[in-house]
């Protein structure tokens, strides 16, 4: 019988020498640490929406097929389009059939599932639909043993926060402490506020209605496997930490580039721009989550207090050396194959002389004894030459140049690079001597691949955070002090930016192409360049000393 | 991977050689399987050699269920050892998949009733 211990790595190559990690299969016999979620009814604000039929009901159809939905469940759609019960379920089923992010449609499964979905037609402000929600809600938990727990889920126009809030409050539908008539949580889609001033009344407004442990902020990036992984990886190999501060690591880059440009979302876009849209919640969470101290626990506080820790320590930009940390960009139009592809300024809903900046780049100092002097270089935009999101951590050069009588004349750092799309994985950059008779130093690549080591699942984000959410568990949830820290520090850069807006030299980059040479300048003046892909770089032989 | 392959009716039988299915061999199950993995096909996966699957091995017979399942066709299992089915019953895949004890089984729960 074949051992269940170890499953060697397969050879696996990007056009690089390459050498697989050995990755270790699951144990039958090790603990399996999913605890039960409390049975409760889940209620969508805007379920007629996208994200919902997109996003959320497909989730919640893999934590059934799963059998991982609490005991008692159900889901009320909120939302103004006029449907009922049934015409929701036939659109949901429509949606579910041809999503990518199901595990597999089957009816029978689907069938199992479907009768937990309901819908009532209401508008947001209007005091009759949280009457009929309360009325429906008390009807479920006899349908359905939810047992008076609530699970209310934004996926609204955060224009529509505040008035929701509030109306559940006025309407008795919120209990502040779980008792017996259940407890109240409240699930909150990004963006949490336009700026630290906006932040700070949406929150005052929800903690009129809720506590601070029954908001659950979501940012489904977060909730993504390759995220999550960044804590296994810190603190799950005792190897790592040692070398995980400002004696070994000279920067880390943390890149989220699009292909894309802004589509549809023009609108949108127009009032957010780049550094709203990415840096305020998702580069930063990326940055706290390589820069955090160990956390005594994975749940409870804990992270989430290490992690608030390291946005107060990034030091404040100041409007003197705006110029020296900060860049921002547009992309314009381009000819590429005898297509024209549009500058930000012709697309749907933007306006012909916008000075929205759709690429952005910014240099953090983290003023802690871990980080001392190791630059965080952030950055994000859109139409850029791939999508990409990784974040490379580069390591101090030798300090003895050993090699120095040979043809070998500089060794290169060590990089890891952690992927988080696409290629999921993590790859370590090292040296190592070319064979033949001279010494020549090649960099090759050890590659962990997530791909090959657990075979390709669908995604996973919103199933782990709707999971935690009803289990009653914070930790990959936005804290208040986090979101606010983190506005605290764009705040000098937004303003700046907003005041300078008729300044600006937009488009500055052509699509297709990196962003704007500024963004290079804020790097080549450190003596350091942006890590544009994952592959290593062509080897050349040079002269010693040339 | 050699795989053994048997035509019952229009249900194609697919036998997976040796004990194990895991991150050495699952890329070369899921290319060579990949031909049989036609619109409307009716697959049997015959599992009862198969003493050990990993994540990645587990990762590639449900490529192959969404495979099909997209194109029309369908994929059941059959003659799981009592290890197998721990897996997949740890990682909650035994209700996502058609799990039978016997090739026959499983082939003939392709039959219209």
């Amino acid at each position: 019988m074949a051992s269940n211990d170890t499953t060697p790595g397969m050879s696996h190559t990007h056009g690089t020498p390459t050498v697989t990690a050995q990755v270790e299969g699951p144990k039958l016999s090790g603990p399996f640490l999913l605890r039960p979620a409390d049975s409760c009814a889940l209620v969508i604000f805007g379920a007629s929406g996208d994200l919902t039929s997109r996003k959320l009901i497909p989730a919640l159809y893999n934590l059934s097929c799963q059998e991982l939905l609490p005991p008692g469940f159900a889901v009320l759609g909120f939302a103004l389009s006029p449907m009922n019960d049934e015409s929701f379920r036939e659109h949901m089923c429509q949606r579910v059939k041809n999503s990518p992010e199901v595990l597999v449609f089957r009816q029978k499964l689907w069938d199992e599932f479907v009768h937990m979905l309901h819908y009532i037609t209401a508008d947001f402000a209007d005091a009759a639909g949280y009457q009929q929600l309360g009325q429906r809600l008390h009807e479920m938990d006899q349908e359905h043993g939810t047992h008076g727990n609530r699970l209310f889920y934004l996926a609204t126009s955060p224009s529509f926060y505040a008035p929701i809030a509030k109306n559940l409050a006025h309407h008795g539908l919120v209990s502040r402490r779980s008792g017996t008539a259940g407890w109240t949580r409240i699930i909150v889609e990004k963006p949490f506020g336009h700026d630290l001033e906006s932040a700070r009344r949406l929150d005052k407004v929800i903690h009129t209605v809720f506590d601070e442990e029954q908001v659950y902020r979501i940012d489904h990036y977060l909730g993504k496997e390759t995220v999550q992984n960044i804590l296994a990886f810190r603190f799950a190999n005792s190897i790592i930490e040692p070398i995980w501060n400002r004696h070994y690591i000279d920067h880390v880059q943390i890149t989220a580039a699009e292909m894309l440009g802004v589509e549809h979302r023009g609108t949108y876009y127009e009032e957010a721009g780049c550094l709203r849209d990415m840096f305020q919640n998702h580069l930063f969470q990326l940055m706290a989550l390589v820069a955090m101290e160990p956390p005594v626990r994975h749940y409870g506080q804990s992270v989430r207090d290490r992690k608030a820790d390291v946005l107060r320590a990034v030091m404040p930009i100041s409007a003197q050396n705006l110029a020296e940390v900060a860049v921002r960009g547009q992309y314009g139009p381009v000819e590429r194959q005898g297509k024209r592809v549009p500058g930000y300024r012709q697309e749907p809903d933007v306006a012909p002389d916008s000075s929205t900046e759709t690429f952005a780049a910014l240099k953090l100092l983290i003023d802690n004894w871990r980080w001392a002097n190791v630059p965080f270089y952030l950055r994000s935009g859109k139409r850029l030459p791939q999508k990409l999101t990784l974040i490379a951590i580069e390591f101090k050069r030798v300090p003895h140049l050993f090699f120095s009588e040979t043809p070998q004349d500089q060794v290169e750092p060590n990089v890891l690079t952690i992927r988080l799309q696409p290629d999921e994985g993590i790859s370590l950059q090292l040296g190592a001597k070319m064979p033949g008779p001279e010494m020549y130093i090649r960099q090759m690549q050890m590659n962990f691949s997530y791909g090959d080591a657990f075979g390709e699942f669908p995604a996973t984000a919103y199933e782990t955070l709707l999971l935690d959410a009803m289990q009653g568990d914070q930790t990959l949830f936005n804290r208040s002090d986090a979101v606010e820290l983190s506005w605290q520090i764009l705040a000098p850069v937004l303003e700046a930016w907003q005041t300078t807006r008729a300044g600006t030299s937009f488009p500055n980059y052509a699509a297709g192409t990196w962003g704007p040479a500024l963004a290079d300048t804020l790097l080549a003046r450190d003596g350091r360049a942006w890590k544009n892909t994952t592959t290593l770089p062509r080897f050349y032989v040079t002269e010693a000393g040339s | 991977m050699e795989l053994a392959i048997e035509k019952m009716d229009d249900v194609t039988v697919v036998i997976l050689p040796g004990e194990e299915l895991d991150a050495n061999n699952a890329k070369e199950f899921k290319g060579d399987v990949g031909p049989l993995l036609q619109p409307q096909a009716k697959v049997v996966l015959d599992l009862s050699q198969l003493r050990f699957v990993d994540s990645s091995g587990l990762g590639s017979i449900l490529s192959c269920l969404r495979q099909l399942n997209a194109a029309g066709g369908d994929l059941k299992l059959c003659g799981m050892s009592k290890p197998v089915r721990a897996l997949f019953e740890l990682v909650r895949m035994h209700r996502i998949f058609d799990i039978y004890t016997t090739r026959d089984e499983a082939v003939h729960a392709f039959q219209p009733e």
